[in-house]
């Protein structure tokens, strides 16, 4: 099999998908092979190029991958993971939650709320996380004596990822609203809705549907930015990884274990996401909205 | 059949759509059992007039009374005044989320407050009565036109509405799906509900009306029994409109 049929087969359009381009003619198809073929050349020659530089300068050497022999370094990772899971899955619940109350305000008839739900989402969507998160870090730490270090920095990480993402959440889901055709909220109002009730009962289950691969894909995003929490201390995966990796002075292999783990982590959640659009696919006769990529 | 108790009481009635004049004092009765179609041209009103009875579509000027009530401007009063009268769209808008049989229940559970399984029986029973029993627990997707019609009428039956609106019910129908449609709505009509249907159905117009009412430019321009109406039309404009559609 050759690489770029190899490559094809990975990537397989499937039956169904909205098709954006025609479909390739011969000399098409030639051109596409052959560009398939220089990416996968140079592909390999960046991946061959990196391992030699790392063979080169001794990043293969035993002695510096033989800590991941030991349960200890594994487990010392593996309790970062379970706190950068921790901040990822509350900040997740909370700012989903968030979103949605957002979205239908800023979707729905009343005036005020509109404003209100405008400025919270302009105001911190615009907010650097860092600044965010580092600034909670230390006004918390004002306001609230005795309480752990680790816990100033964790709160101050839920927090943080909390007000930004919910503005994210916010804005997926009001395009998701926004997509929904306006008969259905009509449709929910001529049987005696409020137009409320219309939103919340018509119109957002269908929205969370249609909007929930850009949802998986912020959810992603949100759990890789828990990482931000290491520069306020927060023991989760990225901090422990510095630390095992600067103790075991193999530093670059600890974060490139630590790498991996992100990686596995992400495609897990993205795959569960899959799973689950696909079990109700036959229930939305609209396809989804085009996935935003990650900021 | 026509009773001469009023059920829709519609006066002076007027609609901008910003420099548009789409609803020029437009005054209607509908009396308690009668079904009124109302025809006419492309941008006549006569979808924007269906439309405002149950203010799905706001109004400048004029009022709108209901079996005695005037249509209320808003919040839950108007709901309540909706959801006793059913309204059928030209595109079904059935709940694409839900079910057929859960479409049906929707109002009647949300609204009328009834048990589930209450709802459910009925709702069975409504989607048996338009011919789409077996079709219950299939998505709106999966039907064709013609049915997702017809469980929308079941839909707006199941409020026990007073009236029933229809906005251009068979437009976006295929050619053969469109009797289907209009034999549950006959069937309606035969059973005395109350009924203002906007509609390109001459057939359905000359079976089953009481009175036709034509609308062009925003005005109702003639209005008379299908029978006065589509053999003998007065204004200039009525036969013009009746030439170009029965030419063939």
């Amino acid at each position: 099999m050759s690489v770029s049929s190899w490559l094809l087969s990975v990537a397989p359009s499937q039956p169904g998908e909205l098709r954006l381009v025609e479909e390739l003619g011969p000399r098409g198809r030639r051109r596409a092979l052959i560009a398939t073929a220089v990416v996968s050349v140079a592909l390999i020659a960046a991946v061959l190029w990196l391992v030699l530089r790392f063979q080169s300068k001794g990043q293969f050497a035993p002695a510096l991958w033989r800590p991941f022999k030991l349960w200890g370094t594994w487990r010392y990772l593996l309790l970062g993971l379970v706190n950068t899971l921790k901040v990822a899955s509350i900040s997740l619940v909370l700012s989903l939650a968030i979103g949605v109350v957002m979205a239908l305000l800023r979707s729905g008839p009343g005036q005020v709320a509109r404003i209100i739900s405008t400025i919270y989402v302009e105001a911190f969507r615009a907010c650097a996380l860092v600044l965010l998160i580092t600034f909670l870090f230390f006004q918390l730490s004002h306001w609230f004596k005795g309480w752990a270090l680790d816990t100033y920095a964790m709160v101050a990480a839920i927090v943080g990822l909390t007000l930004y993402y919910s503005t994210v959440f916010a804005e997926v889901i009001r395009s998701g609203i926004r997509s929904i055709p306006s008969g259905q909220r009509e449709a929910g109002m001529s049987i005696g809705l409020t137009e409320g009730q219309a939103l919340r009962v018509v119109v957002l289950p269908q929205a969370l549907r249609r909007a929930l691969p850009n949802l998986v894909t912020q959810a992603a995003s949100l759990t890789k930015d828990t990482s931000l929490a290491y520069l306020v201390t927060y023991t989760e995966l990225l901090y422990r990884a510095d630390i095992a990796g600067s103790f075991a002075e193999n530093r670059l292999q600890t974060l490139i274990v630590a790498g991996v783990i992100y990686i596995v982590v992400i495609a897990l959640m993205t795959s569960v996401a899959t799973r689950l659009k696909r079990s109700q696919r036959k229930s939305t006769a609209l396809p989804s909205l085009p996935t935003l990529p990650t900021i | 059949m026509t009773t001469t108790e009023p059920l829709i009481v519609i006066e002076h009635l007027d609609k901008h759509f910003g420099p548009n004049h789409v609803l020029k004092d437009i005054s209607l009765i509908v009396g308690r059992g009668e079904v009124v179609v109302v025809i006419g041209p492309s941008g006549s009103g006569k979808s924007t007039l269906c439309r405002c009875i149950n203010r799905l579509e706001r109004y400048e000027a004029g009022t709108i009374t209901i079996d005695g009530k005037v249509l209320p401007e808003e919040g839950k009063a108007l709901a309540a005044l909706r959801a006793d009268v059913g309204m059928v769209f030209q595109s079904f808008n059935l709940f694409a989320h839900k079910t057929i049989v859960e479409n049906v229940m929707l109002g009647p559970v949300r609204v009328r407050k009834l048990p589930k399984a209450d709802a459910r029986r009925k709702a069975i029973a409504l989607l048996e009565r338009v011919g789409i029993g077996a079709k219950a627990d299939q998505y709106p997707a999966e039907l064709s036109g013609g049915q997702q019609q017809r469980a929308a009428i079941a839909r707006a039956l199941a409020m026990d509405p007073k009236v029933m609106l229809f906005d251009e019910p068979t437009s976006a129908l295929d050619p053969e799906m469109v009797n289907e449609v209009l034999d549950v709505m006959l069937e309606l009509a035969a059973q005395g509900m109350t009924m203002v249907v906007v509609t390109h159905e001459m057939g359905f117009a000359r079976k089953a009306a009481n009175r036709v009412a034509f609308m062009d430019g925003g005005q109702i321009v003639e209005m008379d029994t299908p029978a006065a109406f589509f053999d003998n039309p007065k204004s200039d404009r009525a036969k013009q409109f009746l030439s170009k559609i029965l030419a063939h």
